[in-house]
């Protein structure tokens, strides 16, 4: 076993790291969180850089871990223009990849994915927006709650009920959906607790035709679909956590320092540097493990749903800790943004409580961990 | 609970469902409006535990703690702008010994500007030039162990983001100040007693907050609906909940009860309530899903309202090392 990574991704991790530490500056940051902006122009240059390459998504990991150490919400912000794109990559049609991933893969286009609903995330299954097929097309009507890039997305991968099955989760199927579609409109929510430089947006879907070759794989396997792609992308959530819980170290352990070496030498203090620092590590390893199997294309999503979990976990930890050995310090600028950043983690893309429900129904089917 | 602070309690809440319920987001986003301060002036709640001699409404400390626990249930900010009035700047003001300033401070009730550096890790000054209430009359500042009290001259300075207690503000302000109206010399052992003596008032408001946080969790996990079920009906919301609200309750009993503390209770109360307040009101969050992190919902204001108590004012190593030298009865815990 060997925990040192490949030259090519610490490289890698070199390049990201330098490009946010030029490009994320404070004055951004702090701009789009209390002006809630888009940071257009960061998206552009983070493509440009070359720093998404799906070609190799260790590589992807790294960039998320990198950029949300500096800034969770402008790492998210400039990495999620692709949210939803494995949706397509594993099962849309060639004719669907190419009018709608090649603009998203050349920094042409915005994409977002839209599954929970206002009665309800969690259960995926009780979702209500309905697509109904008329001809040549489906007519659908609902509404999508809290999506990421809502209001600035091209198009989105959407979940909508087709038939009324006695198993809920098999009358669900995907569609793509454009933004410019008649009868779909977005209302972008204000006001968030953190993540601020991201869009969110409740989407209204009002008898808004969709053609059928919008339909993504077969009808009734939207469930499936989607829960492939959290299985994929919670991995990428816990690499937001390792580098939110990263960033929130290292610059509490500087704060700490500069209140004097009276204050960062008592144990106390030490300590929690101790723990936090610790329990970084161990969501590192638990969240590389579950990548590298499914990265070797042999997902364990009991192990992706422990590394999400735990990351998250360790995020919120990290930037607790971190305001409260800092006092006074800590409450105001940097690192109050990253405790309000990091709470999301905890919810989006599985809430904690559904992680752990993942976690001991296969460990239960499973017969216990191996 | 005594009958006059039972009657106390009752008016505070009657003033808070009348002026502030349905407003606790607008007054975190916006800030305290004057007509609102001079309201809760004229009710005597701004001047509480301030001594009639000097101008204030005389109420004894039971009272005291009951009204910041009720105005913090609905504005942590209210709370902490009568919990800095009452137990920072008032005692701060009276001990340089002016009577024509202690006059002048309490019948405006008008906020004073502090040097950080009066609650920062050892004097230290790490906060730099960071300032409390900028758009206050006069300011206060800490340099080696004398505190001066200056009129405020210069500009009201920008105001920095933080993470709760929004609705009182928080700013730099840069010298020089004008005329000198007080000073007295030390500060050291002013400012530890504040540490000790404040611990009381912390841990009302952060109960009180708390005791929201857990008001409104009960509350949506009865009407959200998730998997067919509503939320009341899954053991990882109800079991939590449940246990929270009877941790309340204890907490509630002892901070509340009138009897006589120890050294070590009293500021152990402190740590003891902020902990349950960060991880109640975290849990009140967590409950609400994506709605609990959207800033109308009022949730999330009330998990950063209460990480905020917690650096109030000094690192929580300092507050230990005085509990730790409580429980010695000398000095412990310095390494
Ligand atoms: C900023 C932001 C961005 C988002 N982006 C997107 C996006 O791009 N696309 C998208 O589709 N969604 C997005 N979401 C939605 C997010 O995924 C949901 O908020 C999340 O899945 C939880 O759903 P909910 O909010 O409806 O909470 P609910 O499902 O109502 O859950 C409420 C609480 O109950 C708990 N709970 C539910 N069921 C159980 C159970 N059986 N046992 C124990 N506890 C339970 C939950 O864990 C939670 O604590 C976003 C949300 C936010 C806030």
């Amino acid at each position: 076993m060997d925990f040192a990574m490949d030259e090519k991704y610490e490289e890698h991790r070199k390049k990201v790291r330098d490009f946010a530490k030029k490009e994320f500056t404070e004055k951004i940051a702090e701009d789009c969180d209390t002006g809630e902006k888009y940071p257009e122009e960061l998206r552009r240059k983070a493509f440009e850089a070359g720093l998404m390459d799906f070609t190799d998504p260790w590589k992807i990991l790294i960039t998320i871990e990198e950029l949300c150490s500096v800034d969770e919400s402008l790492g998210v912000a400039v990495t999620t223009p692709y949210f939803g794109a494995e949706v397509l990559m594993l099962f849309g049609s060639d004719y669907l990849k190419e009018k709608y991933l090649t603009p998203v893969n050349t920094g042409k286009a915005i994409m977002g994915l839209a599954v929970t609903e206002p009665g309800g995330g969690s259960d995926v299954a009780g979702i209500k927006t309905r697509a109904t097929l008329e001809g040549d097309h489906y007519v659908l009507n609902g509404s999508k709650m809290f999506i990421t890039n809502g209001s600035i997305a091209n198009h989105f991968v959407l979940l909508a009920r087709t038939s009324d099955e006695e198993k809920k989760h098999h009358g669900l199927s995907c569609f793509v959906v454009e933004s410019t579609f008649e009868g779909f409109k977005a209302n972008k929510l204000k006001g968030k607790m953190g993540v601020r430089a991201t869009d969110t947006a409740e989407l209204q879907l009002n008898n808004v035709k969709v053609p059928k070759e919008n339909l993504i794989g077969e009808p009734g396997k939207g469930f499936y679909y989607i829960m492939t792609f959290f299985n994929i992308s919670r991995i990428y959530v816990a690499a937001q956590g390792l580098g939110v819980a990263k960033g929130a170290l290292n610059l509490s352990m500087s704060v700490a320092k500069n209140m004097g070496e009276s204050y960062v030498s008592q144990e106390s203090v030490q300590f929690e540097i101790s723990e936090m620092a610790t329990r970084f590590e161990a969501a590192r390893l638990l969240t590389y493990k579950a990548a590298s199997f499914l990265f070797n294309f042999n997902p364990n999503p009991t192990l992706t749903s422990m590394a999400k979990f735990y990351a998250a976990e360790t995020a919120v930890f990290c930037t607790e800790r971190s305001v409260e050995i800092t006092g006074m310090n800590g409450v105001f600028g940097q690192l109050e943004r990253f405790l309000r950043d990091a709470k999301i983690l905890e919810i989006w893309e599985g809430t904690s409580e559904v992680e752990k429900l993942i976690i001991a129904r296969n460990l239960i089917k499973e017969g216990g961990v191996s | 609970m005594r009958e006059e602070v039972q009657l106390i309690k009752e008016s505070a809440r009657e003033f808070l469902l009348k002026e502030v319920a349905g407003r606790e987001v607008s007054i975190d986003r916006n800030g305290l409006d004057p007509g609102l301060l001079s309201r809760v002036r004229d009710q005597g709640f701004m001047t509480a535990v301030i001594p009639q001699e000097d101008g204030g409404s005389g109420l004894d400390r039971d009272s005291y703690l009951v009204v910041l626990n009720e105005m913090a249930k609905y504005s942590g900010s209210l709370a902490a702008a009568i919990f800095m009035f009452n137990s920072i700047e008032y005692p701060l003001i009276r001990e340089t010994g002016s009577k024509s300033l202690l006059n002048e401070f309490v019948s405006s009730a008008g906020q004073i500007a502090l040097d950080c550096r009066l609650f920062s890790y050892g004097g230290s000054g790490s906060a730099g030039d960071l300032y409390m209430f900028p758009d206050s009359r006069v300011v206060a500042t800490l340099q080696n162990d004398v505190i001066r009290i200056y009129r405020k001259e210069s500009e009201n300075p920008e105001v920095v983001s933080q993470l709760g207690f929004r609705g009182i503000r928080f700013g730099h302000l840069h010298g020089p100040f004008g005329e000198e109206v007080g000073s007295f010399s030390g500060s050291g052992k002013f400012i530890s007693g504040l540490m000790e003596r404040t611990s009381e008032e912390i841990a009302s408001i952060v109960l009180g907050i708390s005791s929201t946080a857990l008001a409104k969790a009960v509350e949506y996990s009865k009407v959200r609906y998730a998997f067919g079920s509503p939320l009341k009906a899954f053991q990882p919301i109800a079991f939590p909940l449940a246990m929270r609200m009877a941790q309340l309750s204890i907490l509630e009993n002892f901070v509340f009860s009138g009897s006589e503390k120890s050294r070590l209770e009293l500021i152990g109360e402190r740590e003891i309530s902020l902990d349950f307040a960060r991880d109640t009101t975290k849990l009140a969050l967590q409950t609400h899903g994506g709605y609990g992190y959207i800033e109308d919902f009022g949730v999330e204001m009330l998990y950063r309202d209460a990480l905020f108590a917690g650096s109030f004012f000094w690192p929580r190593s300092e507050h230990m090392r005085s509990m730790a030298t409580a429980l010695y009865e000398d000095e412990a815990g310095s390494i």
